[in-house]
């Protein structure tokens, strides 16, 4: 019997994929990713059409549906986390139901979860952190998974959560693996009583370089004393390790600027087909 | 069955089409279409730097001649200089969406009566979290909002959506709401409120709600 291709590279030629980004009215940075990455699996050719749009930028939500002239859409919610955009924004200006999927415009529309909750993102921040620290043995060294979080959202920092967990069981051998966070404990700017060992990688878990990676996060570890430019004018965080408070610290890019986000975009709407298989199943 | 957008950008070529805002199109002996800006139209070609693929378009458009980033593509400010190559209708198709994102599909859908305009107030009426504040915009406060955004300095989209479904805007000029243009352009339409026009509500409601405040306190 011959084993089916791996259901990421299966093709879907009467469908589209929407991939849908928050867009910003300031950071240059915001929506290239999301725009990097449909250009990647457009190039694949799996899908019938590929479409982005955004909370803040062109085309915004609202203007997706006009987009496709196919009647079979997967969206992927190119966000880190489950959260007041993945539950209440997105399904308000897309038309979408309580369920996976939707009849709007007499498409059927298939919603997927976002990006930052699949199992396979683990294997991108695996390969970030050590394509960050290249040479570094990981039993030296600790790894911090940084985000937002917020007091708003319980949900926000599940997802990091989430990973922090299968790095530490991935077997990668790190000495130790952390969450932290911009605006809730444990704050990134304690990283240095977070963290014991001598090495430590950090890495945003953020989709886009931008005000919080390039700007925010770096004044909070120390490693600059006001705000610099915003990403695509600024080199000064690509030098790794900066010595500080003792110990060697490297950081990297956003997680989302790695072109590999669009297999977990594509593991995505996977996991959405299945999901739909098996409440057909269930149904039956 | 309705023909696709592909089908219908191919019709309007054929039938004359050939700017929208500040893209020119023309048939190209380098490949099928060739796109520039409209201030080049006399420019020799190679004079012109080849944005040859949809990152360096998107690089080109995000920000203006004097830096400054372009929160809206459909913004005046575009810079000349360019050209674009597209091979077939679906090469560009993707050019004219990556240049001015949602415009054809807008167009078209519009044009097939598929695509309606949503009121202002209808748009600010769904908002929630930080927006909510937004739908307490005063009727003033809106028009003169609306007049600063999206007047033809600003933006050079259409609008054709209203304060509520059953009024006009007094600020604009009949041109400026009405989705008619000369023959072979294909106008930018605009048909609901976009984030700078729901972030700018927010910002006047809250102005308008502390001079109230300051007036009876």
């Amino acid at each position: 019997m011959i084993p089916s291709p791996p259901l990421s590279r299966r093709a879907r030629p009467e469908a589209g994929l929407l991939l849908l980004g928050h867009g910003s009215t300031e950071n240059p940075d915001s929506s290239e990713p999301t725009w990097v990455c449909a250009d990647a699996i457009r190039q694949l050719g799996l899908f019938a059409e590929v479409h982005c749009t955004f909370w803040k930028e062109e085309p915004i939500f609202r203007q997706s549906w006009s987009l496709f002239d196919c009647d079979e859409i997967f969206v992927v919610p190119n966000f880190i986390s489950e959260g007041y955009f993945t539950r209440q924004v997105i399904p308000r200006e897309l038309g979408l139901s309580e369920f996976r999927t939707t009849l709007i415009q007499g498409k059927r529309v298939h919603y997927c979860d976002p990006v930052g909750s699949h199992a396979s993102m683990t294997k991108l921040l695996l390969q970030r952190a050590a394509d960050t620290a290249p040479g570094i043995p990981p039993s030296e060294t600790a790894v911090l998974i940084v985000g937002h979080g917020t007091k708003l959202d319980a949900n926000s920092a599940k997802a990091i959560q989430e990973q922090v967990v299968r790095i530490r069981e991935s077997g990668a051998g790190y000495a130790e693996v952390h969450e932290a966070y911009m605006e809730e404990a444990p704050f990134v700017a304690e990283w240095d009583q977070i963290t014991t060992a001598p090495h430590v990688v950090v890495v945003p878990f953020f989709i886009a370089d931008g005000l919080h990676s390039f700007q925010d996060i770096p004044v909070l570890l120390g490693l600059a004393e006001e705000l610099p430019p915003a990403a695509s004018k600024n080199e000064v965080f690509r030098q790794n390790p900066a010595p500080l408070r003792g110990r060697s610290l490297y950081y990297s890019r956003a997680i989302g600027t790695d072109p590999s986000l669009a297999e977990v975009i594509l593991d995505q709407v996977d996991a959405c087909e299945e999901a739909l298989h098996h409440a057909c199943a269930a149904a039956v | 069955m309705d023909t696709n957008l592909n089908e219908q950008l191919a019709a309007w070529i054929a039938t004359g089409g050939n700017r929208l805002g500040q893209i020119q199109i023309e048939q190209s002996d380098e490949a099928t279409f060739a796109l520039t800006h409209v201030d080049d139209i006399d420019q020799p070609r190679d004079s012109l730097i080849l944005l040859s693929d949809l990152a360096a378009m998107r690089a080109w458009t995000r920000s203006n001649e004097a830096g400054d980033l372009r929160p809206l593509k459909t913004s005046p400010d575009l810079r000349p200089g360019w050209l674009v190559l597209a091979g077939d209708i679906v090469a560009l198709r993707e050019a004219l969406e990556c240049l001015y994102p949602g415009m054809v599909a807008a167009y078209f859908r519009h044009l097939a009566g598929r695509a309606a305009p949503v009121s202002l107030r209808e748009t600010l009426e769904r908002q929630t979290g930080m927006y909510r504040f937004a739908r307490s915009i005063s009727d003033a406060g809106a028009e003169s909002l609306v007049e600063q955004v999206c007047q033809n300095q600003r933006c050079l989209k259409r609008v054709l959506w209203t304060l509520t479904a059953a009024d006009a805007w007094s600020c604009f000029s009949k041109q400026k709401t009405s989705s008619e243009t000369p023959e072979g352009e294909m106008p930018l339409l605009c048909l609901e409120p976009c984030f700078l026009i729901v972030a700018g509500a927010r910002l006047t409601a809250k102005r308008e709600h502390e001079a109230t405040e300051k007036a009876t306190s």
